[in-house]
């Protein structure tokens, strides 16, 4: 039916073929890649039968480079060249970052976040994330035995745009193709909410490695509705950690007969060794009443220390403290209350802490749900997701998720002031516009400056982009209507126009970010890499661009097979049956550009149709529930 | 408050299937918006051509837009003496000289809950801002739909406005106490 091929373009051309997706939680400790098989979601494992990687990334003279549990044991070995927790520098400058850090490596502000020197060169965060993504694709094409069809990358909720756009550069850097960026704690809920057929609202606290989430969700019949997000991006497990560690270095002092150290006179390795011992210890604690503590700084002296979970627990307090703050925002938001909530989910490995437990009990006055493995739920919820995307049936039956815009978007006005333009948890795909003026005779530009935050001052929110509107006509002050749009688009991610409309004359301008790369710099990264050659780098250009207009022509196809009598004329039909046929002749020539421009003309054609079906598709939605309302 | 394009689309009311008018079956708006939202999310289209994501994405914008609109009494009111004609923007002096003098009480009260750190204060004021805002949506339904008095609809809908910012403020208030 024609429903059908408008509803799901991909499903119509082969039901029966199985397109391969995975679902990524790219995490700060730990990634995992997941994909449906046989209609369930499992974990991928290694050949080694491990599920986790450590988010671990070891550079090697000679331009050799190491991901996971082999990089994690060279930590203490070669500290500079092993970079863990690296999600904590997406999309960051260095003053962003917390000293422990900005101590344990060499890292200078590079091309718009920060960037770590190592014995290869100079490395970014989107390129050190690429590493450990190229790891679990390659996991997954091999488990999978067969060409993917893309992923969903999973982000923390609360990550801004810069840490999402960032993350995206590095999948498409690991040759992926980015079906969504899917929020974690959804990516739980809807692992969790399929398996259980849940009805009611959720709340989902997520404690990662290094990232925060709160979030809470409406399901009704098959539609997972986000009513309010809130978190902390730069809270997780590593903070526990560092609170041991402190703990541990003000022992040494408190013992130390000679010279008591400072942290930074700590070399390298004693730092890792020391915060290794701090990890072990906390996750000791989870389960043990009493931790040990034992390890040889590099000047000889022994460090023994027994820690105890009262003694912990007290050092930790104001960590878990911290992470209620967002509950209770993120609480009022959705607009619903404790006594309303069905059930809270525990995501990330650090829930297991008993007082993080004891802690959400308390505050929802209920235990939290455990009958999820808190490693596990965002890769499968990912995964789940990921199956549907690339447009096979959907695993668990129909359903629909309706996610939202974490944090606010504005713009910067007079005084150094924020206009709130995109309200926070605004349902996806969100736009808005908002309307300026000139305010002297005869100005021609006028520079825009895109903010993300809740706070007043744009000096306490996170800059955008900056850009300008150039070509407005001359007129009087007040006189230009500028209208400014911003659209949000279902990855969360952020695009501005702006458009002097007052004299008919247009002006428009989309932002171009100050953080991201476009696809000449994907392009240059993926030719710095010593093993590609730039004879790869073409024939991986020419590869996706047969891929886009196969892709192209099965939409088109899908479309052309249904009842094409609402939107389309045999004229419209034949000029559109041209344009296949053209595009079709070259598409083995090996001829990248060719390829291109037939493709780009094609969906020039064929955009108006679209429009026309998507018009078709909303009145017949209605139509069919009138019909509905009626019997 | 709409942005409308050159052909002008259709209301949100009859995007949803609904008689444009301000007393509304939540439920019916609810159903509407989850059959319409499945058929136009861009998930759905994340293998189709360029022209369709673009499509869903603006399609999806306008429904969740109408969505938010239809749902929120204050903005629902605003939209409707939008269709009518009615610049509620330009009507800013319609508000009364009594009501002028009833928000500074309630900015008043709110101040001085702020400044003495008072969180029960705070709860007492939202209790009474919403039973106000409450009243205002009945009082609306009335001017709207049965007495089709928009002169009464546009000063209902300037008190709504005060005390939905009211209620925001409240809402930060209690955040900057808890930080």
């Amino acid at each position: 039916m024609a429903l059908l091929s408008i509803a799901e373009p991909g499903q119509s051309q082969a039901p029966h073929q199985h397109r391969l997706a995975i679902g990524i939680d790219l995490g700060t400790t730990n990634s995992l890649v997941a994909a449906v098989r046989d209609g369930a979601a499992q974990v991928l494992r290694d050949e080694d039968g491990m599920k986790l990687l450590p988010s671990v990334v070891r550079y090697l003279r000679g331009g050799d480079v190491q991901v996971g549990f082999e990089a994690r044991s060279g930590q203490l070995v070669d500290p500079l060249n092993t970079v863990a927790s690296v999600k904590r520098w997406m999309g960051r400058g260095l003053s962003d970052l917390p000293d422990a850090q900005r101590r344990a490596y060499r890292l200078i502000d590079g091309r718009g976040m920060v960037e770590v020197e190592t014995i290869a060169g100079m490395r970014s965060p989107v390129q050190i994330s690429a590493e450990v993504l190229k790891v679990l694709r390659q996991r997954a094409e091999q488990a999978l035995g067969g060409e993917l069809v893309g992923a969903v990358i999973t982000v923390p909720a609360y990550f801004d745009d810069a840490q999402r756009q960032a993350t995206k550069d590095a999948a498409r850097l690991a040759g992926l193709n980015v079906l969504r960026l899917l929020n974690e704690p959804t990516a739980a809920a809807i692992a969790y909410g399929l398996e259980h057929a849940s009805e009611g609202i959720y709340a989902v606290y997520d404690l990662g490695g290094g990232t925060f989430d709160i979030s809470i969700l409406r399901l009704t019949r098959g539609v997972f509705e986000v009513l309010a997000v809130n978190g902390d991006s730069a809270l997780g497990g590593d903070d526990f950690d560092e609170a041991v560690y402190a703990w541990i270095v003000a022992q040494i002092r408190a013992a130390g007969d000679r010279q008591p150290p400072t942290p930074d006179q700590f070399t390298a390795r004693d730092h890792r060794a020391l915060m290794q011992q701090a990890r072990q210890a906390k996750e000791c604690l989870s389960s043990q009443q009493e931790a040990e503590i034992y390890t040889r700084l590099s000047d000889g002296t022994a460090v023994a220390l027994t820690l105890g979970r009262a003694q912990f627990e007290s050092l930790t307090a104001a960590l878990v403290a911290r992470t209620l703050l967002p509950v209770r925002k993120a609480l009022r938001d959705s607009g619903t209350t404790i006594a309303a909530i069905q059930g809270v989910v525990l995501v990330g490995g650090v829930t297991r802490m008993p007082a993080i437990r004891r802690a959400v009990a308390e505050f929802f006055q209920r235990d939290p749900l455990t009958d999820v493995d808190p490693d596990e739920a965002v890769a499968l919820g990912a995964a789940i997701q990921a199956h549907a995307l690339a447009g096979n049936r959907a695993a668990g039956g129909e359903w629909l998720l309706l996610d939202v815009a974490p944090l606010s978007l504005g713009l910067e006005t007079m005084g150094g002031l924020c206009e709130r333009i995109i309200a926070r948890n605004s349902t996806l795909p969100v736009a808005r516009g908002q309307d300026f003026t000139t305010f002297k005779d005869g100005q021609t530009a006028m520079s825009l400056h895109v903010v993300q935050g809740e706070r007043e001052r744009v000096a306490d929110c996170r800059s955008l982009a900056r850009f300008e509107l150039r070509g407005i006509p001359a007129m009087p002050a007040g006189a230009a209507r500028i209208r400014v749009i911003f659209q949000v688009d279902a990855d969360g991610l952020l695009s501005v126009s702006a458009r002097e409309q007052s004299s008919g004359v247009e002006a428009r301008v989309t932002v171009l970010p100050s953080f991201g790369l476009d696809d000449i710099q994907i392009a240059a990264m993926l030719g710095d890499s010593a093993a590609h050659a730039a004879s790869d780098a073409t024939l991986r250009a020419l590869g996706e661009q047969v891929i886009e207009a196969q892709r192209l022509l099965e939409s088109i196809d899908s479309a052309l097979a249904g009842d094409t009598q609402a939107w389309l004329s045999d004229t419209d039909r034949e000029s559109l049956a041209a344009s296949i046929a053209e595009l079709r002749d070259v598409l083995r020539s090996e001829n990248a550009d060719l390829i291109r421009t037939r493709a780009i003309a094609l969906n020039e054609l064929a955009m108006p149709f679209a429009a026309r079906r998507m018009d078709e598709a909303v009145r017949r939605a209605l139509a069919g529930r009138q019909i509905a309302d009626v019997s | 408050m709409t942005s409308r394009g050159c052909e002008s689309p259709p209301s949100f009311f009859a995007l949803f299937g609904l008689e444009p008018r301000f007393a509304l079956s939540l439920g019916r708006l609810e159903t509407a918006y989850r059959s319409l939202a499945r058929r136009v999310h861009p998930d759905r289209f994340v293998t189709g051509t360029e022209a369709e994501r673009r499509n869903a994405i603006e399609t999806a914008t306008q429904v969740n837009e109408g969505y938010r609109t239809l749902r929120t009494p204050m903005l629902r009111a605003l939209y409707l003496l939008d269709l009518r004609g009615i610049d509620v923007a330009r009507q800013g002096e319609a508000a009364s000289q009594a009501f002028l003098s009833a928000q500074f009480e309630w900015r008043a009260a709110l101040g001085e809950a702020r400044a003495s750190r008072d969180e029960e204060a705070l709860r007492a004021l939202e209790v009474s801002a919403r039973e106000q805002a409450d009243a205002l949506t009945c009082e609306l339904a009335d001017q709207l739909d049965s007495a089709r008095n928009d002169a009464g609809a546009v000063a209902a809908v300037l008190q709504l406005m005060f005390f939905d910012r009211l209620l925001a403020d409240v809402g930060d208030a209690h955040e900057a106490l808890e930080a």
